[in-house]
């Protein structure tokens, strides 16, 4: 077995991914090869400490809340889409669509269950200057939040 | 001049009901600061209620303690200032079923700039749902900021 295959074979091995056959050949390797044990035990090692370590991304609001926020950044660009060259639109999806990408990752991050629902507050209250803000209204929980971006 | 006298008195009519529509509304405004952290040492920083912390659960923060807490009635006449830490607030009666809000950042020693304005429902607030206007904070990551407008009991 050339090298960069068993080296392959290990860290299938180490994940777990190995069909049998191959299995019970690398373990048979392994029996007489001290450096492809020296690495597989580096490989587990290398496994936990990324398990142990791997950060954990919080999302500060409720899903109902970013989805809406989502909602709305796609109503956004749908508006303003509508009202601009066709040129532009092409650079325009080159942003929205990572973007929409992430905050969609996010949320499922964030995802837990049991929330009521938070509505877009359109019309209920008026905000007369330009910075950004996301409005909502729950109206069962009698809430209405802007949120300044 | 007879004609005009009852338009005269109409008028009188609608602006004192207006006024005792604006006047008998006090409204509570609060500056929260939500965190994942402990209370700051030194600071005499006390947890949001829990009627106001119910309205933020869509929000994930763990603690929300109340940076400064006023009260302000609502007058159609003249634009009421409340400042709180770092900001402030103008409440003005916008007609006689809005409440027109603008919050200003007030920085120390600088002037105060309009960050927003935002009309809202008189009778909402009146009927004891809440207005909140929230952000990042831009000096401490994960962190966020809160003024609670609702009407004081």
């Amino acid at each position: 077995m050339k090298t960069t295959d068993l080296t392959l074979d290990l860290q299938a091995y180490v994940d777990g991914e190995l069909p049998s056959e191959r299995r019970a050949a690398v373990e048979a390797a392994l029996a007489g090869d001290a450096n492809a044990r020296e690495l597989v035990a580096g490989l587990r090692r290398l496994s936990e400490l990324v398990r142990a370590n791997e950060p954990v991304l919080r999302v500060p609001a409720s899903r109902e809340f970013y989805w809406s926020q989502i909602q709305r950044q796609i109503e956004r660009a749908e508006n303003q889409e509508a009202t601009r060259p066709a040129g532009f639109a092409l650079g325009w999806l080159r942003w929205l669509v990572p973007a929409v990408g992430a905050a969609a990752v996010a949320v499922v991050i964030s995802l837990r269950p049991g929330r009521e629902e938070v509505t877009l507050a359109a019309g209920f209250d008026s905000v007369q200057t330009d910075s950004s803000a996301v409005v909502f209204r729950s109206e069962s929980d009698g809430v209405t939040i802007h949120w300044i971006e | 001049m007879k004609l005009l006298r009852p338009l005269f008195v109409a008028l009188l009519a609608v602006g004192a009901s207006f006024s005792a529509v604006a006047a008998d509304c006090r409204l509570r405004v609060e500056l929260a600061w939500g965190t994942d952290g402990t209370r700051p040492e030194g600071k005499e920083l006390t947890e949001l209620d829990g009627k106001a912390r119910e309205k933020l659960r869509q929000f994930r923060w763990k603690n929300y303690w109340v940076v400064k807490s006023e009260t302000q009635s609502v007058d159609s006449k003249e634009a009421h200032r409340v400042v709180l830490d770092r900001c402030l607030v103008e409440l003005k009666a916008a007609g006689s079923e809005q409440v027109e809000v603008r919050l200003f950042s007030a920085p120390a020693g600088k002037e105060p700039k309009l960050i927003k304005t935002v009309q809202h429902s008189l009778e909402a607030l009146k009927r004891g749902e809440f207005l909140i206007i929230a952000g990042d904070d831009k000096e401490k990551w994960d962190d966020a900021w809160f003024v609670i407008i609702r009407k004081e009991n």
